[in-house]
C-alpha cells in the first residue's frame, strides 16, 4: 500500500466516521425561537396539530430547512408520532416523499425533526386559490401515487393523505409530508401507535374501514384517499354522503370510473396497488380522453335524471299537472332544489332604464322591444337582479327586422359571458367567448336557423361547473367552467355590473317573456 | 440490496460447516474477500509472491480438512483476529514441517519460526490490508444500493467528494450534472455521505462479535492507515 493510498484510505475512513455523527443539536431553547446549532432559525412558518413548524438554514448543508418541533409538554402520543415519521421518512428515499436530515432534542426533551424544505405552498392552499385544471390535477396525483407506491413497497402505508399533507417544491413537483400516522405494515409490533378506541387520519379522506375501530387498514386505504384527492382537485368538492359523479359534472366517464373504484365501500372493490391505479390513469392520459364531452353529458344527465326520478318523481308529478321537464328532472339529478320560474319583467320596469340600458328600449305590457339603429347597433338591456350561483335563465322573442345577433347575458364563477344566436352573420349560435376564442374559433359553436317573424327561446342553464345553452327548448351545448375562462367581447362591453341581460345588434326584436329559475343546493 | 450482502462475514464463516454447493460458496467468498490482506502478510513474512498465494490458497484448503471453521466462535472475538490468528498458525505449521524436511533455511525461517514474536509492524501490514478490504466491501455495499435505485449517475458524479469538500464554484456544475437544483445536489450528496458512513459501519459489524463498539475498531483502522 502507498503512501497516498493510506491517506485516501484514511480520508476515506475518517468521512465515514464523521458521518455517523449528529451534527446538529440544539443549544438552548426558548418557547418561542429556539436556537439551534448549526441552524439559524429564521421564523415562523405555522403551527400544526402537535407543534410548531420553523425555518431555518443548515449550514453544513447550506440549505433550507424546515424544524417540525413538538409543543413543550406534549405527551407520549405525539411523541411517538413525531418519532414513527422520522422512522418512516428515514426509510422513504423518493423525489417525491419529504426528505429528513435529523432527529434530536432539545436539551428540556423536546423532540424535533428536520426535514427538507420546500417553498410551492401546498395543495390544500392550491385548492382554495383556484381551480385545477384537470391535465394539472392528474399530473399531480401521478406523483403521489408514485410517492405512495414506493411507500407501500417498503411497508409503510400514510393513512392520513390530504391537501395540506402534498406539498410543491419551487418547480411545482410534489412532496408528499406527515408520515406521522404513517403504518408500518410488515411490523406487527408497530401498529399500535393509536389509542383504543380511536380513529386516525382526517375524516373526509379516510376510506370507510378507518372509521371501524376494528377496521383492517391496508395500501387500499391510502387508494381511497387518493381518490377523495382527485375527486376534490377535479370538482372543488369532496365527495361526502350522496355526491354526484364526475360524470354528471361534464368530465370524462373513464376519469369517472377511476375515481368510483378509488372510492369503493369494501378496499377489495378499490385498485390493488397504486401500481394498477397509475396504469389506468396512464390509459387515460395517453387515449387523450381525459376532456369533457357534451353528448356523454347528456346522455349521463339523462341516466342520472332517470334513476332520480324515481326517488323523486312522485313528488314531482304531484307538483304539476303537466309531463314533467325533462330539464327538471336533470337538475332534481344534480342535486338542487328547484325554485319557480320568475317573470322578470315587472322588476325591469321599475328599474331605472337610462342607467341600464343602451338603444331605443321600449314597453309595451310586459313585452319589452328594441328597435333596430345603424347608428347604434349593439343595443343591451342590462338587467341588475342577483340571479344566485345556479340558475336558468330564459327568453322567448320575435324578431321582426334584421338578420344579426340576440345575445343573452349571465354570469357564471367563470365570468360574466354572452349566449348569442345567429352572430358574426353567418348563423353562428354559442357562448361568445371561451378563453378569449370567439364563436368563430370555437368547436363549442353551433348553427341556429332563423325566420324573421317566429317565435324562438334562449335558455342558458349556469351550474357550479358547467354552463348548458338551449335553443327552442333543446340542448345545443355543454361548456364545463373547470378550466373556461368566460368573457363578454368588446362590442357588449356596457358600463354595468349587472349580472344578466338581453341585447340585439342592429335588429328590431319582441322580447315576450325574460324568466329566471333560481336553483339551491339540496340540505 | 443484493444478495451478496444478505449475509455477514462471520456468517459466512458459519456457512462453511453446512455441506454441498452453500458451503463451496461460503468459503470461496471468504477466500476472494480475505484473499489480500493475507497474501500481504504472508509477503511481508518473507514469502514470495508465488509461495504467498500457495499458503492463503492452502490455508483456506487446510481449513476445511481442519473443521477449523467449526471450531470458529463468532462471539468471542474480531473476525479480523480469528483469520489472523489462524492464518499465523498454517504458516508456521508449514515451515515447522518443510524445516524438517530441510535442515538449515535463512533468516526469514528464523522470524518464522517465531511467529509469536513478531514486531508490531507485522500485524499492521495486515491490519492495513484488512481495513483497506472493509473500505472496499463498504464501497462495493453502497454502490449496490445507487444502483438498485438506479441512481448510479448520481452516485459516479457524487462519489469523488464523498470525503473531500466539493471545491468552491464547482457545486452548480456538479448539480447539473446531477440534474438537480444545487440545494437538491448538496442534499444529495449529504445523503450519498451519510449512507457510507452506514455501509462503512455495517461492513465493520459484520467482522465483529455482537456486542463489539464498531466505532472503536473503526478508528483503530483509521490511526493504523495514519502511522507510518
Amino acid at each position: 500500500m502507498t503512501d497516498e493510498n493510506k491517506e485516501d484510505l484514511q480520508r476515506l475512513f475518517q468521512a465515514g466516521i464523521d458521518a455517523g455523527r449528529s451534527d446538529i443539536e440544539f443549544e438552548t431553547e426558548t418557547s418561542s425561537h429556539p436556537t439551534i446549532n448549526n441552524v439559524t432559525l429564521n421564523g415562523h412558518l405555522g403551527e400544526g396539530g402537535m407543534g410548531t413548524v420553523y425555518h431555518g438554514i443548515h449550514h453544513t448543508f447550506g440549505v433550507e430547512v424546515a424544524i417540525k418541533m413538538l409543543r413543550s409538554g406534549s405527551g407520549a402520543i405525539e411523541s411517538q408520532r413525531l418519532l414513527r415519521e422520522s422512522q418512516a421518512l428515514a426509510q422513504l428515499d423518493h423525489p417525491h416523499i419529504m426528505d429528513i436530515y435529523a432527529i434530536s432534542e432539545t436539551e428540556a426533551g423536546t423532540p424535533y425533526l428536520i426535514l427538507e424544505y420546500v417553498t410551492g405552498g401546498d395543495l390544500a392552499r392550491r385548492l382554495r386559490t383556484g381551480h385545477i385544471p384537470v391535465e394539472e390535477a392528474l399530473h399531480i396525483l401521478r406523483q403521489v401515487i408514485e410517492a405512495l407506491g414506493y411507500a407501500h413497497q417498503q411497508g409503510i402505508i400514510h393513512r392520513d393523505l390530504k391537501p395540506s399533507n402534498i406539498l410543491f417544491d419551487e418547480k411545482g413537483d410534489v412532496r408528499v409530508a406527515d408520515f406521522g400516522l404513517a403504518k408500518f405494515y410488515l411490523e406487527d409490533s408497530m401498529t399500535t401507535l393509536t389509542m383504543s378506541g380511536t380513529t386516525v387520519g382526517t375524516i373526509d379522506y379516510m376510506a370507510p374501514e378507518q372509521k371501524q375501530v376494528h377496521g383492517v387498514i391496508n395500501q387500499q386505504s391510502d387508494i381511497y384517499a387518493l381518490g377523495v384527492l382527485l375527486y376534490e382537485m377535479i370538482s372543488r368538492k369532496r365527495p361526502q354522503g350522496v355526491f354526484p359523479s364526475l360524470e354528471s359534472l361534464g368530465f370524462d366517464p373513464h376519469l369517472d370510473a377511476v375515481v368510483n373504484r378509488c372510492l369503493a365501500h369494501e378496499p377489495d372493490d378499490r385498485y390493488p396497488s397504486c401500481e394498477a391505479l397509475l396504469d389506468d390513469l396512464n390509459t387515460l392520459h395517453t387515449a387523450s380522453t381525459i376532456k369533457t364531452r357534451g353528448r356523454i353529458w347528456m346522455l349521463a344527465v339523462g341516466a342520472l335524471a332517470i334513476c332520480t326520478l324515481l326517488a323523486i318523481g312522485l313528488l314531482l308529478l304531484n307538483q304539476r299537472s303537466s309531463p314533467p321537464d325533462p330539464h327538471v328532472e336533470a337538475m332534481a339529478a344534480e342535486g338542487l332544489l328547484i325554485g319557480e320560474w320568475e317573470n322578470l319583467a315587472p322588476a325591469l320596469r321599475s328599474q331605472d332604464s337610462r342607467a341600464n340600458t343602451r338603444g331605443d328600449w321600449s314597453w309595451r305590457g310586459n313585452q319589452l322591444s328594441i328597435t333596430a339603429d345603424p347608428n347604434n347597433p349593439a343595443a343591451i338591456h342590462a338587467i341588475d337582479i342577483d340571479p344566485g350561483d345556479y340558475y336558468d335563465f330564459r327568453i322567448q322573442f320575435v324578431r321582426t327586422e334584421g338578420a344579426d345577433s340576440i345575445p343573452l347575458f349571465f354570469t357564471t364563477r367563470s365570468g360574466r359571458a354572452s349566449f348569442e344566436v345567429d352572430a358574426w352573420q353567418s348563423g353562428l349560435a354559442g357562448i361568445q367567448s371561451i378563453n378569449g376564442q370567439d364563436l368563430r374559433a370555437s368547436d363549442k359553436s353551433f348553427r341556429t336557423q332563423h325566420t324573421n317573424g317566429e317565435t324562438e327561446s334562449l335558455m342558458v342553464s349556469v351550474r357550479e361547473f358547467v354552463v348548458k345553452v338551449f335553443h327552442n327548448d333543446q340542448l345545443r351545448a355543454s361548456i364545463p367552467l373547470h378550466d373556461a375562462q368566460l368573457t363578454i367581447v368588446p362590442i357588449w362591453e356596457y358600463n354595468s355590473d349587472a349580472p344578466l341581460g338581453i341585447g340585439a345588434w342592429d335588429s328590431t326584436v319582441h322580447f315576450e317573456s325574460i324568466q329566471l329559475r333560481r336553483l339551491t343546493p339540496a340540505p | 440490496m443484493g444478495e451478496r450482502f444478505q449475509t455477514t462475514r462471520w456468517s459466512l464463516v458459519i456457512d462453511t460447516r453446512n455441506t454441498g454447493p452453500e458451503s463451496e460458496r461460503a468459503l470461496n467468498t471468504l477466500c476472494q474477500d480475505y484473499w489480500r490482506p493475507l497474501h500481504h502478510f504472508a509477503i511481508h513474512l518473507g514469502a514470495s509472491h508465488a509461495d504467498a498465494e500457495d499458503y492463503v490458497q492452502g490455508f483456506f484448503a487446510n481449513a476445511i480438512r481442519s473443521e477449523l471453521f467449526e471450531r470458529a466462535d463468532p462471539t468471542r472475538g474480531k473476525l479480523r483476529t480469528f483469520l489472523l490468528t489462524a492464518f499465523r498458525r498454517y504458516i508456521q505449521d508449514q515451515w515447522s514441517k518443510r524445516n524438517a524436511q530441510r535442515r538449515g533455511g535463512n533468516l526469514r525461517q528464523v522470524i518464522f519460526d517465531n511467529l509469536d514474536e513478531l514486531p508490531a509492524d507485522t500485524h499492521e501490514i495486515f491490519d492495513r490490508e484488512w481495513g483497506a478490504t472493509v473500505m472496499e466491501h463498504a464501497m462495493d455495499r453502497l454502490k449496490e444500493r445507487y444502483t438498485q435505485e438506479e441512481k448510479m449517475v448520481l452516485y459516479e458524479h457524487l462519489q469523488p467528494y464523498l470525503a473531500t469538500p466539493v471545491p468552491s464554484g464547482k457545486m452548480i456544475g456538479l448539480a447539473t450534472d446531477c440534474k438537480l437544483s444545487e440545494s437538491a445536489a448538496k442534499v444529495a450528496l449529504h445523503r450519498l455521505r451519510k449512507r457510507f458512513g452506514e455501509a462503512l459501519r455495517a461492513e465493520v459489524a459484520d467482522t465483529l462479535p455482537d456486542g463489539e463498539d464498531v466505532e472503536a475498531e473503526l478508528q483503530y483502522l483509521t490511526n493504523l492507515l495514519g502511522s507510518n
